[in-house]
């Protein structure tokens, strides 16, 4: 049908995108896949398969525990998220309030800065010696329950992921088309009424998205439980310690597989509610209808300040403790200085530096790998849909361990060994986020008509011109967005690169976490601090290149 | 035929179950130099994919296409050396009016002097010098569709396709760019393969027209000899409109044919056939007698065709009446001037005359003609 097949060029590049889709895709996973049916200690082999791995889920009171704290902290973060996060977005959709941007734009702020560099954060809260819990004794006389363990994890987690609900909510809402609404007012539905008939249910689905999102990101979550979980273990810490207190390959890699199927089922379910979900958006060029009451608009700020400022307080504080000099019992710091700064200066700059080599040749990766997968899908003759369902799945199926773990698994020994060197984290970067920078490009391409390309083919330009000239230029602009997202993201990176830095080659997101188990507080908010700012700034700089607002790109 | 293009036994088949669909089936004709030629179709009948075989954008299955007398059917798109006109004008957006148009100019290696002295002469030519600095984006639709124009025709190639040039414009500019068209194809005296389903467009404009059914050629002519003579029930039907009514061949030369259900006003009236062929029908076959509305006259004397006016819609230059025809299951489309001020009224008995020059028979099945 098309003359692409026969062009050599498109053979190559093509041949060359499927190499590395089988070397660094398919050869890990498949092969942690194994690993998990291994003894510790034994070759993959027909002979020694075995389920012993799994038998621990049943004998260990360890595993089981691990496994009940992940759906209980990872639901009750999803349930809090809910309680917080749809009355807000509903605020922010359908009350006219001030400062829409403002709060579109704080709103992300916790989801730029890596969830850990804030987790700690909550002891300075909500610990003993917590703000919150110094002024909750004061003035309530009540003590909240303690932070290490479930409750605060919980807290974390949910404050850290309420953004994806948050936005997912308030774009529905404030899309959905007014003549719906209008038209049961017309019928003489109350207010209330309506709310409960047609716009919760039209919100539904967006909602449910929305939650399993946030559980999804939750159970996958490294960094939070390993700070803030005290003795309790979730599975992302349970593979951490089988692999760095035993070296346990095939233990972390069965783990790994339980909390892989636990996603899988809520990725099932968020299938079973979209099926269902029925379709909000018009061709109606008004947006919806705001609330202008004042009642409702002096709620409205109210409710929405305070999820806001509870959402960034960590950040904040983090910010504040890099300035302090001495943070006793006291409730604010006792005096303010540059130390920290100061002393991590050189350590900042050498591993900012590495984060950024690392990062950026992972973006690279993914972007050249990315493009090419994209327009063989949008263009080609692979079934495209099959291929970008598959995608989007991806990233949530694969947390940050997992990928750690099967990166350890497959280039450990074997025929590729790439432990202890750059390139396993720049891959396992890769394997992260390259399903991101694919499903972006493949809708830069796929919003680009095909007559277009057909229009250059027979002015009588080659594949290769048509694409430097036509399609390259047309997808670059989003495509740029797209990797500085990425870029962005990876340098606060921990979960994977946790199990596979090597000391040559140590991130900031690792220097930061070392710290933070040292004890270092301050220090680490330092170096907390000027991850997050550059993080902020390069994502800025993406929302501006690709002409969307920052709250838009993490839709 | 040396000159101009030729296609022979043209045939896509996409091998999707089984046997497969064959979209396109042996489609010939050939082009002459300087012609306009359209194909004409409704959508899905072949029309776009024969085009876009002839352009090289999809492969035939078998049959050839020579350009010039030259062999192209295996000739990559990119090698064809044919301009092509878009129905989304596919411009590349990011390049301003200049560029686009240059584009071909700029792959076939031109020098800077001389593609500034075509793209200029193109762009002067259509109008378009003023906006030689915008972007597609800042264009209308019209001022779209006439870049799209310019770049296809700047290299001079030896034809010019067009799918669906106006198929995205509003109604008065369809009309004025399909006289650009012919216009600018008249003045640059090239060749036009023009393809479109609306039949009004299509004799506006053509030299001869293909009408495509179900990816065969149905019938190929010049506007009038195909809405004139039509060479099926499907022509007649798709080009302008047609009444259809059941007659009965009588015995007899000349042969001549009557309504079979009976006429009570005009009984045993006979009317005429004028075509050779029509000597072959055998006496007592059922067939279907084709009328022109605008052929039918009103008149007191002996008539054809007698009725009733149920309905009259005046549509500016003409009325046309919906007549219930007496003893018959049909109703017949009546067209008159508006010139005569027709007396007709709703609920008037009427009656009407054709001329046995103005019809023509087609068997009763749509598939086979008489």
């Amino acid at each position: 049908m098309r003359r692409l097949t026969g062009d050599p060029v498109a053979i190559l590049v093509g041949g060359m995108a499927l190499v590395v889709a089988l070397v660094f895709l398919v050869y890990p996973l498949v092969n942690g896949l194994l690993l998990a049916f291994v003894r510790n200690g034994s070759d993959i082999s027909l002979a020694n398969l075995t389920l012993v791995n799994f038998e621990r889920f049943f004998v260990s009171t360890s595993y089981r525990h691990a496994f009940m704290n992940s759906i209980v902290t990872s639901g009750g973060a999803t349930l809090l998220a809910a309680a917080l996060g749809v009355p807000m977005a509903f605020a922010v959709a359908r009350v006219e309030i001030a400062w829409r941007p403002v709060v579109l734009a704080l709103s992300v702020i916790p989801l730029i800065a890596p969830p850990f560099i804030g987790a700690y954060a909550w002891v300075r809260i909500l610990g003993n010696n917590g703000i919150v819990t110094q002024l909750l004794i004061e003035y309530l006389g009540v003590r909240p329950p303690p932070i290490y363990g479930i409750w605060g994890v919980t807290i974390a987690l949910a404050l850290s992921y309420l953004p994806y609900l948050f936005l997912m909510v308030q774009g529905t809402l404030a899309a959905s088309d007014p003549t719906i609404e209008e038209a049961a007012r017309m019928t003489g539905a109350s207010s209330p009424r309506i709310l409960r008939t047609i716009t919760l249910p039209l919100a539904a689905p967006a909602i449910a998205a929305g939650m399993l999102v946030v559980f999804i990101k939750a159970l996958g979550d490294f960094g939070v439980p390993s700070i803030l979980g005290g003795e309790m273990q979730v599975l992302p810490t349970l593979i951490y310690y089988q692999i760095h207190g035993f070296f346990n390959l095939n233990a972390g890699s069965a783990i790994a597989i339980v909390n892989v199927l636990l996603t899988i089922m809520g990725l099932g379910l968020l299938a079973l509610v979209n099926r269902r979900s029925v379709s909000t958006l018009t061709g109606s060029s008004r947006g919806s209808v705001r609330a202008r009451g004042v009642g409702s608009r002096i709620a409205a700020n109210v409710y929405i300040w305070f999820v806001l400022i509870l959402a960034l307080l960590p950040q904040a504080l983090v910010a504040l403790y890099s300035f302090s000099l001495r943070w006793g019992d006291t409730l604010l710091p006792s005096s303010y200085g540059l130390d920290n700064y100061r002393s991590m200066a050189s350590e900042a700059f050498t591993t900012m530096g590495n984060s950024i080599v690392l990062s950026g040749l992972a973006t690279l990766c993914c972007v050249i790998f990315g493009a090419i997968a994209a327009y063989a899908t949008a263009r080609g003759r692979i079934a495209a849909k099959w291929a970008i369902d598959l995608t989007i799945m991806l990233p949530f199926v694969l947390p940050g361990l997992v990928v750690g773990v099967v990166y350890l698994g497959a280039f450990n020994d074997g025929p590729l060994v790439l432990t202890g060197t750059a390139a396993i984290l720049i891959f396992a970067y890769f394997t992260r986020r390259v399903a991101f920078v694919f499903r972006s490009a493949a809708t830069a391409v796929a919003q680009i008509d095909t007559k277009i390309e057909e229009a250059s083919t027979v002015c009588g330009a080659s594949w290769g011109t048509t694409m430097r000239r036509i399609m390259v230029p047309l997808v670059a602009p989003g495509l740029l967005a797209a990797s500085i997202l990425v870029f962005a993201t990876l340098i606060g990176e921990i979960s994977a690169t946790v199990l596979l830095y090597s000391a040559n080659w140590k991130p900031i997101s690792i220097a930061i976490y070392e710290r933070v188990l040292g004890n270092e507080l301050a220090r680490a908010s330092a170096l907390g601090t000027i991850c997050n700012l550059a993080t902020l700034a390069l994502i800025l700089m993406a929302s501006r290149l690709a002409g969307r607002s920052m709250s838009d790109m993490f839709r | 035929m040396s000159r101009g293009l030729s296609i022979r036994g043209l045939t896509k088949r996409y091998p999707t179950h089984g046997e497969g669909i064959t979209v396109v089936s042996d489609v010939s004709f050939d082009v002459g130099n300087g012609e306009f030629f359209t194909m004409l179709g409704p959508s899905g009948c072949g029309k776009t994919t024969t085009l876009r075989m002839i352009a090289g954008l999809e492969e035939a299955s078998s049959g050839a296409i020579l350009i010039d007398g030259q062999d192209t059917t295996n000739v990559p798109a990119r090698r064809r050396n044919v301009g092509m006109v878009f129905q989304s004008y596919a411009l590349f957006p990011h390049l301003p009016v200049f560029e686009n148009v240059a584009y071909g100019l700029r792959i076939r290696n031109l020098p800077e002097t001389e593609i500034r002295a075509k793209v200029g002469e193109i762009l002067d030519l259509l109008a378009l010098s003023p906006l030689a600095d915008r972007l597609p984006g800042q264009l209308s639709g019209g001022q779209q569709q006439r870049v799209s124009i310019a770049r296809a025709l700047v290299y001079r190639p030896p034809v010019l396709l067009l799918d669906e040039p106006l198929a995205n414009l509003d109604a008065k500019l369809r009309v004025q760019m399909r006289d650009e068209i012919r216009r600018i194809q008249r003045a640059l005296g090239i060749m036009v393969l023009y393809v479109t389903h609306d039949q009004e467009e299509a004799m506006a404009v053509s030299d001869r027209i293909a009408v495509f059914e179900r990816g065969r050629v149905a019938q190929i002519g010049s506007p009038t000899e195909i809405y004139d003579t039509p060479a099926s029930h499907f022509v007649a039907d798709f080009i302008g409109k047609a009444n259809f009514l059941p007659v009965r061949i009588n015995k007899g030369n000349p042969v001549s044919c009557h309504f079979p259900s009976g006429n009570p006003i005009t009984p045993g009236r006979v009317i005429a056939l004028p075509h050779q062929e029509h000597k072959m029908i055998p006496a007592g076959f059922d067939g279907l007698l084709m009328v022109r509305p605008e052929r039918l006259t009103p008149t007191d004397g002996p008539a054809a065709i007698a009725g009733r006016v149920e309905r009259l819609q005046h549509l500016g230059a003409m009325t046309r009446c919906f007549v219930s025809v007496v003893g018959m299951d049909c109703e017949l489309l009546v067209d008159l001037p508006r010139i005569t001020r027709s007396r007709l009224r709703e609920g008037d008995p009427c009656k009407f005359d054709v001329a046995s020059s103005d019809v023509a028979l087609f068997s009763k099945a749509r598939e086979m003609q008489a």
